[in-house]
């Protein structure tokens, strides 16, 4: 009987085998699939929030700048439309990768049911809303990238589900079931994955934009005197393990050398602070990479290889929490 | 060596940078006047950066590596000016000039 059946799956286009259903590694790669999207989807939310922020804390220093402390009166100033606009469209690029990252994350949630259990899960419907996520980041990101090289390649929406054989996600046979879905969430893995690479640069250059802009809100702030300079240098204390005097807010407030090293401290700290977000974005990529070989190895039918997923994830994981313990 | 379109991206922000750091220098007399002519090419400076990364910046040629190099050379005299605590007219007058070579920089490394 098994034989008939094996044969019979000989029919179908796709390299499956006969052997029983890879539940086990497909577990195990939907469960790294959806810890890689949750770590990428946190640090998202984070960025989306700074950049959606940015005009707000352009506004206190452009209005605290660009007033004289002799004027008599200051109207509050805010950023051209046309400035505002172009930091709009980055923050919604980027919002669109956080939905694409979520609606990723809910393919591998089906993909994990439906290895988990024999009851069967939703794959086609998660699978198809992974694709559309994944389909209208892309084509934010070759909006914002204009003419970059790639930018064509991935505005080119992915076909759904049904271009890879619907129907296959129907059968009985869950072997095939899973293997198809593998195919379907890798496809959109890897479409999010070149969108990702193809805003990289377009992305670490604003986020790096967007960080001088809060130091600039920081010194604003400070040079209004309306926050405490050692608050600002209390990262820089903990690292040292020092306290400072009682009164260090004083006397940092009548020396002029000390704020010009209050000021290049903020400086050197947002200059880290961009270098961790970017190493942050390389790991994604490498986390989506290490995922789409994970993928190739369930479908190959050999074992799935997750230590690289592992490895990327915890990097991020690692990053976050020290960028979320710093107050972000 | 030849000029990445990474590097001139990267140039641009250095200049938005720049003229950013100059404003939070602006001393106590500066007039009103100053501190808005320095906003606004402040604000020319950024949406030329944004503009730049919706370009392709890969354009490639004589024109484009003197373009590039004419951007850095105005982003430092703009540093200088600011180290050496130049009058804040001379500083607005510098910002504008690197707000020319930002926009001539971007036209011709995003030349087709």
């Amino acid at each position: 009987m098994r034989l008939r059946i094996c044969s019979a799956l000989l029919s179908v286009p796709l390299a499956m085998g006969c052997a029983t259903a890879p539940r086990g590694p497909a577990g195990d790669l939907a469960q790294a699939g959806i810890k890689a999207t949750g770590a990428l989807s946190s640090d998202v939310g984070d960025l989306s929030r700074r950049l959606e922020y940015a005009d707000v804390t352009d506004a206190f220093t452009r209005t605290w700048t660009n007033c004289s402390p002799t004027a008599p009166t200051c109207n509050p100033q805010l950023a051209p439309d046309e400035n505002y606009s172009a930091r709009r469209d980055l923050a919604k690029v980027i919002r669109l990768r956080a939905r694409a990252l979520d609606a990723l994350s809910a393919a591998y949630s089906a993909l994990n049911q439906e290895a988990q259990y024999d009851a069967r899960a939703d794959l086609s419907g998660a699978a198809d809303a992974a694709v559309s996520g994944v389909n209208a980041f892309a084509s934010g990101v070759a909006r914002l990238s204009g003419a970059a090289p790639g930018a064509a390649a991935i505005s080119e929406p992915l076909g759904g589900v049904l271009s890879f054989g619907a129907g296959l996600l129907a059968e009985r046979n869950q072997r095939k079931r899973i293997i198809v879905a593998s195919r379907v969430i890798g496809a959109a893995t890897k479409r999010m994955r070149d969108a990702l690479q193809l805003e990289a640069q377009v992305f670490e250059e604003s986020i790096a934009e967007v960080e001088n802009e809060r130091t600039d809100a920081r010194r604003a702030l400070l040079s209004a005197d309306l926050i405490s300079a050692s608050d600002l240098l209390k990262p820089m204390a903990d690292q040292l393990s020092v306290k400072f005097v009682p009164n260090a807010d004083a006397l940092l407030a009548k020396s002029p050398r000390a704020r010009a090293a209050v000021i290049a401290a903020m400086k050197a700290m947002s200059r880290a602070e961009v270098l961790t977000i970017q190493n942050r974005y390389r790991s994604s990529i490498a986390a989506m990479d290490a995922l789409l070989a994970a993928h190739a190895d369930l479908e190959r039918g050999g074992p799935v290889s997750l230590a690289d997923v592992e490895r990327t994830v915890s990097d991020l994981d690692a990053a976050l929490d020290r960028h979320l313990n710093k107050g972000g | 060596m030849a000029s990445t379109d990474k590097d001139r991206l990267h140039e641009m922000r250095l200049a938005l940078q720049a003229a950013r750091d100059a404003r939070a220098n602006l001393p106590d007399d500066a007039t009103s006047a100053q501190r808005q002519a320095m906003q606004s090419e402040i604000d020319a400076l950024e949406l030329s950066f944004f503009r730049a990364g919706k370009a392709a910046l890969d354009a490639t040629g004589d024109a484009v590596e003197q373009a590039f190099d004419a951007a850095v050379a105005a982003r430092k005299a703009v540093e200088t000016a600011l180290a050496k605590a130049k009058k804040t007219a001379e500083q607005i007058k510098l910002i504008g000039k690197l707000v020319g070579a930002v926009g001539n920089l971007l036209a011709k490394a995003s030349a087709l």
